[in-house]
């Protein structure tokens, strides 16, 4: 069975953007194809595990409560997706492949994937480009800095739209070859991210 | 047990020189690893400075720490401490096995929480100062985060190394760490370091005239450190004794501010401001003046009153923090009330009337020096800390003995 490890920082009961819905829409397709879904999130409110419709889930909160800005907050927040992750790796049965949604849950992998060759998947529902007003806010170009790296490092970046799809062909020329469209709206989107997942595997043998 | 490996991580280390943290690393690691540690030092780059050195059994990578624009210093910290969390996960990967991380300071805590879970290694941290100390108190969101990620390395620590018991008090009250946890060790000086100095005639003019008497303060030019304790206990102390001189050494963003205080107090020709001075520079410096004074409001524990008392000068500090701990009243120096420029103009007074008083001072205070603040026996302290730590932790589940350094993939 494929162990597959969800980060994200929306997940039932937290609903904030469609981040949320769309995670939690992965996760049950996953876990009804058979896979093993795990779901490391986020939540202000609740901490610990459950298991909800077949889909493990992991609640993390910040040990960091005050912050300046969202780059501090997910800077600090991803030790505990790292804390969570590692614990996974040294007690429980493995994982076959981490799954990142947006950048804030990209800072993680960006470390761990040197010294853990797990294969990684960087989804992106929109990007920073697309978000920001103020490109050239110092802030908004530490998001960028993390939202390319993480291109560069995952073994394969998926787009959940056209129109972000086009922006990464367009920013990270690099990761072209790496890169699919997603759309959540079609029926078979769940046996196509599975076919990323399997293609991945394969490139890692 | 066989040789201890041990990741340390600092955001200075020379010759990237920000304030003491750099010069207690460099020494502590000198000592430990001529006591067998074998250390491999995480730290920031520098221009010029070697990317990887390798110092017997010590090898300092410098990361790079500029990679991309932040809004603020925090959040240049977080994205080092990425660049740096990648270089520690490489490097462990590649040393095969480590004992444990020892972090100093907040600056570096994300990376080593993240090698502690990683690796399943106890972590050890150093806690030179707080913010809530450094600010007297936290006034914003900005020194709040700090105030929180120091609480966070504290929490994920095994043993937390405080300098004094002052900083130990500290905290426990700041971050509500249990006592037990908690390990005093103090900083430690180079006695050896100052004795090659001495104070030459052409040297010394560039400070003062043959008449004067300097009087020297070291430290950054903050509020916390009290430098306008000092102006303000002048015109007194110059009242009687005309020769005195004050020698400020160091930078900070309150220089402008000192230097209108000396100019409101008339005393300017009285003050030099030197800046930044290198270590050769430093060392004649304390050679040639007749007392140090260190008038700190806020001082976990006062590195550079060692370096003084090593050097052979009679101290004056202020009865606060560290200090406190390390003087003792009328034996290896003198103590004042904190921020009392009054108090402060008496007791330099009274060392420039009394030089018999001043010699027994800092003989006094140079024995304490090198029979208690030598880096040899703060070391093997440490390194005891360090062998009392992984005795404790590999009986523990969770560490479950030596570990490979990283998890398999798949188990």
């Amino acid at each position: 069975m494929l162990r597959v490890v969800l980060l994200t920082t929306e997940f039932p009961p937290r609903v904030v953007g469609e981040l949320s819905n769309l995670v939690a829409f992965i996760a049950r397709s996953l876990s009804n194809k058979g896979l093993d879904a795990t779901v490391v999130a986020f939540d202000d409110w609740k901490s610990g595990f459950e298991v909800k419709g077949g889909v493990k889930v992991h609640y993390v909160s910040n040990k960091v409560g005050s912050h300046v800005n969202p780059f501090t907050w997910a800077s600090s927040l991803s030790c505990e997706y790292s804390r969570i992750l590692c614990d996974l790796l040294w007690e429980q049965s493995g994982i076959d492949i981490i799954h990142a949604f947006e950048w804030s849950s990209a800072l993680p992998l960006i470390s761990l994937k040197e010294a853990i060759p797990i294969p990684y998947v960087q989804s992106f529902l929109s990007l920073e480009e697309l978000r920001s007003r103020s490109d050239l806010s110092l802030l908004g170009q530490t998001i960028k800095w993390v939202e390319s790296f993480s291109t560069s490092v995952a073994d394969s970046v998926v787009a959940h739209s056209e129109k972000t799809y086009s922006m990464i062909r367009a920013l990270y020329p690099w990761c072209v070859n790496k890169l699919r469209l997603i759309d959540f709206n079609d029926m078979n989107a769940a046996e196509t991210l599975i076919r990323v997942y399997e293609e991945v595997l394969g490139k890692h043998g | 047990m066989d040789k201890l490996r041990i990741l340390m991580l600092s955001w200075e280390y020379p010759p990237r020189v920000i304030g003491g943290l750099a010069t207690h690393v460099k020494h502590l690691t000198e000592e430990l690893r001529k006591i067998g540690v074998e250390i491999i030092l995480l730290t920031c780059n520098y221009p010029g400075a070697p990317e990887t050195e390798k110092l017997g059994k010590m090898v300092v990578k410098r990361i790079e720490s500029y990679t991309a624009p932040t809004p603020d210093f925090a959040s240049w910290v977080l994205l080092m401490n990425l660049t740096m969390e990648r270089e520690a996960v490489k490097t462990v990967k590649e040393w095969g096995s480590i004992d444990l991380v020892h972090a100093h300071d907040w600056l570096v805590a994300k990376p080593a929480i993240t090698v502690k879970h990683l690796c399943r290694v106890p972590l050890i941290s150093t806690i030179h100062s707080t913010e809530q100390g450094r600010r007297n108190g936290l006034h914003s969101d900005y020194q709040r985060m700090i105030h929180q990620i120091e609480w966070w390395l504290t929490y994920e620590s095994w043993r937390v190394i405080c300098c004094s018991n002052y900083m130990r008090e500290e905290v426990i009250r700041f971050f509500n760490t249990p006592s037990d946890k908690i390990a005093v060790i103090p900083n430690g000086v180079d006695a050896a370091r100052f004795e090659s100095h001495e104070c030459l005639r052409e040297f010394r003019s560039r400070y003062a005239s043959d008449q004067e008497k300097i009087i020297l303060y070291v430290g950054r030019l903050v509020p916390e450190k009290g430098a306008n304790v000092l102006l303000g206990a002048m015109p007194r102390v110059l009242s009687s004794h005309p020769e005195a001189k004050v020698v400020v050494v160091g930078e900070g963003y309150y220089k402008e501010e000192l230097m209108r205080i000396a100019g409101r107090l008339n005393i300017s020709s009285k003050v030099y401001f030197t800046g930044y001075v290198d270590d050769w520079t430093l060392g004649s410096l304390y050679k040639c003046a007749s007392i140090a004074v260190f008038p700190s409001l806020y001082e976990p524990f006062g590195i550079v009153a060692l370096e003084a008392m090593a050097s052979g000068i009679p101290v004056v500090v202020s009865d606060t923090g560290g200090l406190s701990e390390i003087v003792e009243n009328n034996v290896s120096g003198l103590k004042v009330e904190p921020n009392n420029s009054e108090a402060l103009s008496r007791a330099i007074s009274y060392l420039l009337d009394n030089p018999d008083f001043a010699e027994h001072l800092k003989q006094e205070a140079f024995k304490k020096v090198t029979r208690t603040y030598n880096w040899r026996a703060i070391a093997e302290r440490t390194a005891e800390l360090y062998f009392q730590t992984l005795k404790e932790a590999w009986s523990n589940p969770w560490t479950r003995g030596r570990l490979p350094a990283v998890p398999n993939t798949r188990v």
